[in-house]
């Protein structure tokens, strides 16, 4: 009798020890659990990105005027979101929008604005105040796929994407993203690849660069 | 015949893209027939309105036609010894970037007869980024499984669990 008691006990208590460990499970995984994206290794990228001078192409879009942008849209991605102005920190690093609002996109006011000649910059987050950002997908983006921004002046220029690249932030100086270019041109940047958690930092960017198309 | 037409018309325009400033084919600035003659411009690439300085050497009688569209060229002086024999005579002159689309354009000279060219680039008036930022763009708060509250959640199915456990036991135990 108190052997069987004893054995049902113990059955009972390894069945609990067993939930306890399923629902902390859970609440992990709830709490947002290891995206599928992040586990993929890191795209294909160049091991050494030298950058190349520009040359025209011929299929070059006529630049547009100097105007402010008032918002983007990436279909492919289902990224869209107004525009707000960013400048630079003290320590000269480029402002990002509120880490608070990872749905905000912002454009850097010292870079050409979009469609004008030049890199015009737009920044997002990939995630941010434990919710995925406006750019958190922005690695899926791939040559060809395009990105409108709308202007002040009423205008939109639309992007068609050259390349993804995926840049490990010690290297992002080297990479030359703000670098003149012969044509209008877009960055579109964001964080990417392995989250140091000690640093509470992304190890890389990605950057999409696109060329004007349409305007 | 209409589309050769086409053809004819985009291999011209193509053409015409080569020989744009930024297509400049690489042209070795010595050459074989004066094999101690040079042509350098320093710095190599300068913005509108920048001093640059041309150097050449040359060991024949005539130093003609030192030109660049995009160079205005002051008077040559001679520089350094002009009778090394293991050295070609120099000659120096300085020189303004006038103003030109940004790329990559010719400088040339004749030595006696032969031509030798060296590349200069003309750079933008001013960087297209007004500002370039240091480092690299900080765009990420962290993803949201390693979040203090996803943390926390955990923590509190633990205590409950561990409640319930404790909860449990004495029960079993009346």
């Amino acid at each position: 009798m108190t052997t069987r008691f004893t054995s049902r006990r113990g059955v009972l208590i390894t069945l609990v020890i067993a939930l306890l460990a399923a629902l902390a499970a859970l609440a992990l995984t709830l709490g947002g659990g290891p995206e599928p994206s992040s586990a993929q290794p890191p795209p294909a990228r160049p091991v050494a990105v030298v950058p190349q001078p520009r040359s025209e192409t011929r299929d070059a879009v006529a630049a547009l005027p100097r105007s402010e942008p008032v918002s983007i849209d990436i279909p492919k991605i289902g990224a869209r979101s107004s525009l707000v102005p960013l400048g630079l920190n003290p320590d000269n690093t480029i402002q990002v929008p509120p880490v608070t609002t990872p749905l905000q996109a912002g454009w850097y006011t010292y870079a050409p604005t979009p469609g004008e000649v030049g890199p015009a910059v737009v920044l997002g987050h990939v995630d941010g105040n434990h919710q995925k950002g406006i750019f958190f997908r922005l690695k899926e983006l791939a040559a060809g796929d395009r990105v409108s921004i709308a202007r002040q002046d009423g205008t939109t220029a639309v992007f068609e994407v050259t390349k993804v690249h995926q840049v490990p932030k010690k290297d992002f100086e080297a990479e030359g993203v703000y670098d003149d270019t012969a044509g209008p041109e877009l960055r579109l940047i964001t964080c990417g690849g392995v989250f140091d958690r000690s640093a509470r930092n992304y190890v890389d960017n990605i950057v999409v660069y696109a060329r004007l198309v349409q305007a | 015949m209409e589309t050769k037409k086409l053809l004819a018309v985009a291999a011209v325009s193509g053409g015409l893209l080569l020989s744009a400033p930024a297509a400049f084919a690489a042209t070795p600035a010595e050459h074989a027939g004066n094999p101690k003659a040079y042509l350098r411009v320093m710095p190599t690439a300068a913005r509108p309105g920048a001093k640059v300085v041309i150097r050449l050497g040359c060991e024949a009688a005539s130093t003609r036609d030192l030109a660049s569209p995009v160079l205005k060229i002051g008077a040559l002086r001679r520089v350094g010894p002009q009778s090394d024999p293991a050295k070609a005579p120099a000659a120096a002159a300085s020189a303004i970037v006038q103003p030109a689309k940004p790329g990559v354009y010719r400088v040339s000279f004749s030595c006696g007869g032969v031509d030798l060219t060296a590349k200069f680039t003309v750079l933008g008036e001013r960087p297209q980024v007004a500002k370039v930022p240091s480092g690299a763009p900080q765009t990420g708060g962290g993803p949201a499984e390693h979040g203090p509250l996803a943390a926390a959640g955990a923590m509190g199915v633990l205590a409950v669990g561990g409640g319930g456990l404790v909860l449990a036991r004495r029960s079993w135990r009346r």
